[in-house]
């Protein structure tokens, strides 16, 4: 390094504190990093879809060869079966041409083979005597031509004919030995293409999840390799051109980062080193030491010449092993109810409406439970290893639950993995608090309720698919190996450190105390029994537990249902910003928290009145909606009317209790609407549900006018 | 591994999942077709064996005493080859007729017999590895039910088909991987460029080196300035370590 000429008195001229510091170079390496991100999904996305469509193609063609084959055999047994029929009828002397009912016989044969288009019989000239289906008249005439062109006295056997739109299959009626009339079968030549199409919204789905996929792990990578290293760089250049060269950064790479970073921290080994010679020679020559040591402690730079080491570590390290692991949970939502109603065939212990939503609730309640112990297992033993620790209940509780004979291990299967869940979760939230300061704290949470927004999305999407071609037991050992991979992930990712208190400043109380202290405020009590428990209640006994039993029962796949739960994800994550920010500017959190309540209540009683697919898209829609308003209104709600107590709990304490509280309507969601179901029918479980919840969000309501007419 | 490397590796991956998701999507539902519809032909023959079988029962015969099972069998093989049997059996589940010698007076497995009691009247199925089963059960006129027949189909040319396909389609899916990964090569070089500038000209910055003019744009007024204060800052400290240095050697070389 080129050294300047020093003017002036060597000890006294080095002043830290005259430094300009420079902003915005966080900001700007972000930006480029991120746009470097948006820019690889966008193209990851581009060949994603040009791959899946290149894909699908050769697939169809693939297929369509051998279906082929398989649907004309189908349909010459078809003929064969049709042919015996009407042959025995006609060797009983019975006129084929004058059988009435012989339309509906043969619309009842082709019912259930969506692929057969057209069923005739036909007269010795190819004429049709009966038929059903559509044809059109050019693959009639094919038909006509092959039938005259044939002898009665060699009939037809199993004869192939092709046109354009049709696969043709032609057997001829026999009465002693001789072709009396004919049965044509028309298959349609697009049946092929037209099944892989209906596939077109499970493409779609994996595309959309692949994204998503793409996305977190391109910026646990890139955040991991880049964005960290880069942030925590800039800080320390930052504090450089203040004077101070505390710190060196610990980062381990080859790659350009690597260089830059490399860069920085010769600059501050060479200080350090330096510096340590000095206070060598200081000693050794036993005078101006405290000159020297005047440098170092302004500088801080160490007598030892090693300087501290600052672990590259961010709330991004924690996303990607966070997302697998919820991915892995959310897998099962589709169907947890229609496995649980399979298991319980034969169970007289409980009413089977009680019995499907058990499963929920209890995990729910083990969840609830749970939380603080693991909190408290994370101070203790550390952050890492209690995610670590807590993936292994959970992965037993997957195996479990896909190994469950009965709906008793059902229950403790899932309530194994609600004691994992608990310990991941809370360890996630810890690591964040632990890896950010008090400024970025509110980011990094924001960053974690989006994983798990993400993941729950991709995770219900995928759940449904899989749950649908191959069957609930093997989502359960996906989830377990997806749970692994994030055991594998969060040991690469993480640094191990142990939990602090992130609530500085704030009085520590007990959680019952604190209970205590809040529920004597009526408001707050007023929007945890009439708003967030409803919330709840809609969300576990409504779209967890009604939903996939409802559309079940009207034959919608899992798939289909796992795309109709992802619509109220989707919706939360993108309505919800907009409308609390309009909340926020309008000034009206209470009216918005009212009327998202009054809006989910009315949803749900909606479906009194109308019934069939649509309805539960509209309802599940407007639930979405009706959370996407009054969720973040709520938390601003609840500090709102709680002033007092966040000066004297804390902010975090009392949004902790509000989502510990929160908890009695999951718990209670399933089974509530269980029971309605079970003593009134779905119809009327639904209108007491819903009109429950709106009656809640008009008493939420009038607590609060009055509460300001009082002042 | 550079940067650029860990970009195209993981957007490998990222292909290599979209695409296998996508690919095992289309051969199960092909496997789903395929076993559908040797499902559906099995129960169109069934339901032919079993009418004449229905009718035999309804006039009052007893499947023990029925003697056209070999010729039903036969008959039925001419419409699908892949039939392998068609076993008959009473009321309480024991076989009373079958091409296989050594099932005759044995029970049928309990899984069939399960299904055959749950099935109300309707067609029943069971896959057991290459085997499909599909049975119909009989009542008489007073509702008592007399047994039923199961038809055993082979699923081995199904299996075959699906296999070949996979085989073919999972070649398709590499070469989709190959040319996905050739377009997204030079994308990826491209995207990063200014990555690498920015990172080159910080790096160059801080080492205080020179640094190129095309570099030097790619960095903001802001960024440009903290590297600078940082380094003028090093260079002051590292200039006032010297001259302290200088200092104690100069004090010590007095006292000498």
């Amino acid at each position: 390094m080129p050294t300047p000429k020093f003017k002036g008195n060597a000890l006294t001229a080095f002043d830290p504190t005259a430094a300009t510091p420079a902003k915005g170079g966080e900001l700007e390496a972000r930006r480029i990093v991120s746009r470097l991100v948006l820019r690889i999904a966008t193209l990851a996305v581009a060949l994603m879809l040009l791959g899946a469509t290149a894909l699908s193609y050769v697939a169809v063609r693939i297929f369509d060869r051998d279906l082929d084959t398989l649907l004309a055999a189908k349909a010459a047994a078809l003929g064969w079966v049709l042919s015996e029929d009407f042959g025995r009828a006609a060797a009983l002397g019975f006129p084929l041409d004058r059988l009435p009912d012989v339309p509906r016989f043969l619309e009842e044969a082709r019912s259930g083979h969506a692929e057969i288009l057209y069923l005739a019989l036909l007269d010795p000239a190819g004429v049709p005597i009966h038929a059903t289906g559509g044809i059109a008249p050019d693959d009639l005439s094919i038909m006509t031509e092959a039938i005259r062109g044939a002898s009665a006295d060699s009939p037809i056997e199993s004869m192939r004919l092709e046109s354009e739109r049709l696969n043709m299959v032609l057997q001829s009626v026999v009465r002693d030995g001789k072709s009396v009339a004919a049965v044509a079968v028309g298959v349609d030549q697009q049946y092929a293409q037209r099944q892989f199409e209906e596939m077109v919204f499970d493409v779609l789905t994996v595309l959309m999840v692949s994204l998503f996929i793409s996305f977190e792990i391109l910026l646990a990578i890139l955040g991991r390799s880049m964005i960290t290293p880069l942030r925590h760089l800039v800080t320390l250049l930052e504090r450089g051109s203040h004077g101070r060269f505390v710190t060196r950064l610990e980062h381990r790479s080859a790659d350009s980062v690597g260089s830059v970073i490399d860069a920085y921290n010769k600059v501050v080994d060479m200080l350090h080193r330096r510096y340590a010679g000095l206070s060598a020679k200081a000693a050794a020559a036993g005078h101006a030491m405290a000159s020297v040591l005047d440098i170092g402690h302004r500088a801080g730079l160490h007598a030892d010449g090693r300087p501290r080491t600052l672990p590259a570590t961010s709330a991004l390290d924690v996303r990607l092993p966070l997302f697998l692991f919820v991915f892995a949970e959310e897998l099962q939502k589709p169907f947890l109810p229609l496995y649980v109603r399979d298991l319980a065939v034969g169970e007289t212990w409980l009413s089977p409406e009680i019995l499907i939503g058990l499963p929920i609730s209890v995990y729910m309640l083990v969840l609830a439970i749970a939380t603080p112990f693991a909190g408290s297992l994370a101070d203790r033993f550390g952050i890492k290893r209690i995610f670590l620790a807590g993936l292994l209940p959970a992965i037993v509780g997957f195996i479990g639950a896909a190994a469950a004979q009965d709906v008793v291990s059902l229950l403790i299967a899932r309530s194994t993995t609600a004691l994992g869940y608990a310990a991941v979760t809370i360890a996630a939230q810890g690591y964040i608090a632990g890896v950010t300061t008090s400024g970025e704290r509110a980011t990094g949470m924001a960053g974690y309720v989006g994983t798990i927004m993400i993941a729950s999305i991709c995770g219900m999407a995928v759940g449904g698919i899989v749950a649908g071609e191959l069957g609930y037991r093997i989502v359960f050992f996906l989830a377990a190996i997806l749970a692994a991979l994030a055991g594998i992930a969060g040991m690469q990712m993480l640094a191990a450190f142990r939990a602090h208190d992130g609530d500085t400043g704030v009085r520590r109380t007990s959680t019952l105390a604190a209970l205590g202290i809040v529920l004597s405020n009526r408001l707050f009590l007023a929007l945890v029994v009439f708003v967030a428990i409803p919330g709840k209640i809609a969300l576990t006994g409504f779209l967890f537990y009604s939903v996939p039993l409802y559309l079940a029962a009207l034959g919608t796949g899992e798939a289909e249902i796992g795309r109709l739960m992802i619509l109220y994800a989707l919706l939360v994550i993108f309505a919800g910003p907009v409308l609390s920010r309009l909340a926020d500017r309008a000034g009206h959190t209470m009216l918005f928290t009212f009327a998202g309540t009054l809006l989910s209540g009315l949803a749900i009683a909606l479906l009194d009145g109308w019934q069939g697919a649509l309805a539960m898209v509209v309802a599940v829609g407007l639930l979405g909606i009706a959370h996407a308003a009054s969720i973040s209104p709520q938390l601003a709600l609840a500090t709102e009317v709680c002033r007092k107590e966040v000066a004297e709990l804390g902010q975090t304490t009392i949004l902790g209790l509000l989502r510990m509280l929160e908890r009695i309507g999951s718990v209670g969601g399933p089974l509530l609407v269980g029971a309605l179901v079970a003593w009134r029918g779905f119809e009327a479980a639904m209108l007491l549900t819903g009109l429950g919840i709106a009656v809640a969000a008009v008493a939420f309501l009038l607590i609060n006018v009055a509460a300001r007419r009082r002042g | 591994m550079s940067i650029r490397a860990k970009i195209i590796a993981l957007l490998t991956t990222i292909f290599l999942v979209a695409l296998g998701f996508i690919f095992s999507l289309n051969v199960m539902k092909f496997d789903t077709m395929l076993h559908d519809l040797a499902k559906d032909r099995a129960g169109i023959v069934l339901g032919e064996v079993g009418q004449s079988l229905r009718l035999a029962i309804e006039l009052g015969l007893s499947l023990e005493t029925l003697e056209s099972g070999r010729a039903l069998r036969e008959h039925a093989k001419t419409k699908d080859p892949a039939i392998l049997d068609l076993i008959l059996f009473g009321a309480d589940g024991r076989v009373v007729d079958s091409a296989s010698a050594s099932m005759l007076d044995t029970p049928i497995p309990p899984s069939w017999f399960a299904s055959h009691q749950h099935s109300q009247g309707e067609q029943w199925t069971v896959v057991e590895e290459e085997r499909l089963m599909t049975g119909v059960p009989f009542d008489t006129r007073l509702g008592i039910r007399a047994g039923g027949v199961v038809l055993v189909r082979s699923l081995e040319e199904e299996h075959q088909r699906v296999s070949d396909a996979f085989v073919e389609l999972a070649i398709a899916g590499a070469v989709v991987l190959g040319l996905m990964f050739v377009l997204a090569l030079p994308g990826c070089l491209f995207l990063s460029r200014r990555l690498r500038h920015f990172l080159s000209a910080l790096e160059r910055r801080i080492a205080d080196e020179k640094v190129s003019e095309g570099d030097e744009a790619i960095l903001s007024a802001g960024l440009a300035r903290l590297v600078d204060t940082f380094s003028r800052r090093a260079r002051q400290l590292d200039t006032a370590i010297s001259d302290a240095d200088a200092e104690i050697q100069g004090k010590r070389l007095d006292r000498v």
